[in-house]
């Protein structure tokens, strides 16, 4: 109710401003065209974002400097520090980046943003800058409707860079006219009183724009149709820089704690900065002008001297503050913890996750691996195994041997507490995930969910071996014991197989070595076949015996050949092409068995 | 000629289906180099092995990834 009074006391606001005063409508105008420019350049980005960005960001986080180099050039090239930190806080929740690299992106993002108001104040200012627009905005539209993705995503950057500049036009077009009519600079204020004053306005005018970009476009065009002084134009450039955090906080609301920790590390960092430029602004304007001289600034060029003292102090921000990286990431860990998430909730699926297609299927990809770790015990416990005997490395035979002990489990207990409300919510999210997917990535999601619905067989299919299992591997009938101990030992190596290959993701080839285990899985089951027509035939086991064996041999081969299922989706780490063609050589089923036939 | 290379090049950056033809073919050649690596490992392997079981599962293991390669260049022959 609040935010809707808000709302249309603006919007009255603003109608009876454009009433008043035809020049304010242009300048309020210009603005809404630039904000809808920097939207249409988030989109044309965002377009390009799938894996090329995740691939670069793997690569260039694994140190601050690093990090920090992305985050200026990345910003400097999209010209959003905005869709930056909202990207760092997507990677961030969804565990692909950790929390010193997110703050190391965030501070060069800072640094990055202060390119923008170079190039408005060098160009913008100086060129005119419509003239670019328009050819712009026409050749953007034309491949806006353009059927592949990289026309498109090309288009949106045209049309969005083609109403930035519209913007910018519009604005110097009204703040000059405006010199006309009302005199700004007699509102100015100097001294500390004026920076405290503007530099609140600055905050006030970034946080209902929620773009530093459009508030420093702003003051470069009143600057430049001296409607304000330099002094106060650099306050507001200060307050600027604060409330652009803004952003980072609202898309972290919906992020988890990573998510929120980063944008606290940003609304520091930003808060610091502005303390030590509002302490030292004299100073620093003072070195502005030095600079200035040196580099061939006019004096009176207070539009480009403004873009150096924004570049100069969020570069005094970086150097005070870079050394504490590590020590502002764990303090902001401990003042922020982590709270214990349970076995059947989420802990990678959130609202911020789903910004980014490729940060949205990693996220799925490391839940469902929760929801196999959730199964894994289950189906152990089902073969009467401890999960720690599979993944030590001992010799299950050995195992199965010395403790002839039944592990009791309630199947539909454990599927209660531990899968379903986790499959669920992960079903959930795939189906709220898939818009603004391409095709392909919709398919690995399909794959994703079809690994959640294998995991969920295999625990179904052992529920179904558990009965007799249980009865049989106490029996006092040596034979019937050693097939069911031999069921027990096959799949128990079987996991403890996929684990091995799980952990080894830094390979992409790792789900071609489930190629392996298809052939064993083959293998043992003709070979489960012979021994029981021996038996049979022998007469060491009974009828019912056979029937209840038959029926196991089943569901034990079932149980492996849906959890080789789900390997294949769930253990495929690189990114989608790769994946994709490596599942396209793994071996199918009439090929494995071909190869058993050949070392017969 | 240099001006229709340049064209190539920029029609197979805008063509959807170049690209991804074009990347299939990277990544299957990736995969070509690694499984041609991991077989030569196998042989040696093989050759210093004398434990009959530890040997069979070796060969085993042999023929899995001989077949992937064969679908490797299978898969290249079909996109050339």
């Amino acid at each position: 109710m609040f935010k809707k009074i808000i709302l249309f006391t603006m919007l009255a606001v603003l109608a009876w401003g454009f009433w008043i005063s035809p020049n304010f409508k242009e300048i309020a105008a210009g603005v809404a065209i630039f904000l809808f420019g920097m939207l249409a350049l988030e989109e044309g980005f965002k377009s390009f974002t799938g894996g090329m960005l995740e691939r670069i960001l793997r690569k260039t986080t694994d140190g601050s400097w690093k990090s920090l180099t992305f985050g200026v050039v990345s910003t400097s090239i999209m010209q959003s520090s905005s869709l930056v930190s909202v990207i760092t806080i997507s990677f961030l929740s969804a565990g692909l980046i950790g929390l010193a690299a997110g703050i190391g992106i965030i501070f060069g993002a800072n640094l990055g943003t202060t390119t923008g108001a170079w190039l408005i104040a060098g160009l913008g200012m100086k060129v005119k800058i419509s003239a670019y627009a328009m050819p712009m905005l026409v050749f953007g539209i034309i491949l806006i409707f353009q059927k592949s993705r990289t026309m498109n995503g090309i288009g949106y950057i045209l049309a969005g860079l083609g109403f930035l500049f519209l913007g910018i036009h519009h604005m110097k077009e009204g703040f000059e006219a405006f010199r006309d009519t009302i005199d700004l600079t007699a509102f100015a204020v100097s001294g500390y009183r004026g920076i405290m004053l503007f530099t609140l306005i600055g905050v006030a005018a970034t946080v209902i724009m929620q773009s530093s970009h459009a508030t420093l476009v702003i003051i470069i065009t009143a600057l430049a149709a001296q409607q304000i002084t330099y002094e106060n134009a650099l306050a507001l450039a200060i307050g600027a820089n604060i409330g652009t955090t803004i952003t980072a906080i609202i898309g972290s609301m919906s992020a988890n704690v990573q998510g929120k920790r980063l944008a606290a590390a940003h609304l520091v960092f930003n808060m610091v900065t502005a303390i030590i430029a509002i302490v030292f602004i004299y100073q620093i304007a003072d070195m502005v002008d030095r600079l200035s001289t040196m580099v061939g600034i006019a004096a009176d060029d207070y539009t480009l001297k403004l873009a150096v003292f924004h570049t100069i102090f969020n570069a005094i921000g970086i150097i005070a503050m870079m050394p504490f990286i590590n020590q502002l990431a764990s303090s902001l860990t401990k003042a922020m913890p982590e709270k214990e998430h349970p076995r059947e909730k989420p802990m990678y699926l959130n609202e911020a996750v789903e910004e980014l297609p490729d940060t949205a299927i990693e996220a799925v990809r490391k839940e469902t691996l929760r929801l196999y770790d959730n199964a894994f015990s289950i189906i152990a416990h089902g073969l009467s195994l401890h999960r720690y005997d599979i993944l030590s490395d001992k010799d299950l035979e050995d195992v199965v041997k010395q403790d002839r002990k039944v592990i009791p489990v309630d199947f539909d207990d454990e599927y209660e507490k531990s899968i379903k409300g986790l499959y669920s919510d992960i079903v959930k999210f795939i189906s709220g995930a898939q818009s603004n997917m391409t095709p392909e990535q919709s398919d690995e999601l399909f794959r994703l969910r079809a690994a959640g619905r294998d995991i969920v067989e295999a625990i179904k299919d052992t529920k179904h071996m558990n009965k007799n299992l249980s009865h049989y591997i106490l029996s006092d009938n040596e034979y019937i014991r050693s097939e069911y101990n031999k069921f027990r030992i096959q799949l128990g190596n079987l996991m403890r197989e996929l684990d091995n290959i799980r952990n080894d993701d830094g390979d992409s080839l790792n789900v071609l070595s489930l190629d392996s285990l298809k052939l064993d899985m083959k293998a043992n089951d003709t070979t489960a076949n012979g021994d029981m027509e021996a038996l049979i035939r022998d007469n060491k086991i009974t009828a019912v015996m056979a029937t209840s064996m038959m029926n196991d041999s089943n569901y034990a081969y079932d149980v492996a050949k849906n959890l080789i299922q789900m390997g294949e989706s769930l253990f495929a780490s690189g990114d989608l092409d790769m994946n994709d063609a490596v599942r396209s050589v793994a071996l199918t089923e009439d090929e494995v068995a071909e190869i058993l036939d050949d070392n017969k | 000629m240099k001006l229709f290379k340049l064209l190539e090049i920029t029609q197979k950056y805008l063509d959807d289906e170049k690209l991804k033809t074009s990347e299939r073919k990277k990544c299957l050649k990736d995969i070509q180099q690694k499984l041609k690596k991991k077989k030569k490992r196998l042989k040696e392997k093989i050759s210093a092995e004398y434990d009959e079981e530890k040997l069979k599962s070796l060969k085993k293991y042999l023929d899995i990834v001989t077949a992937q390669r064969r679908k490797v260049i299978a898969a290249l022959k079909e996109l050339k």
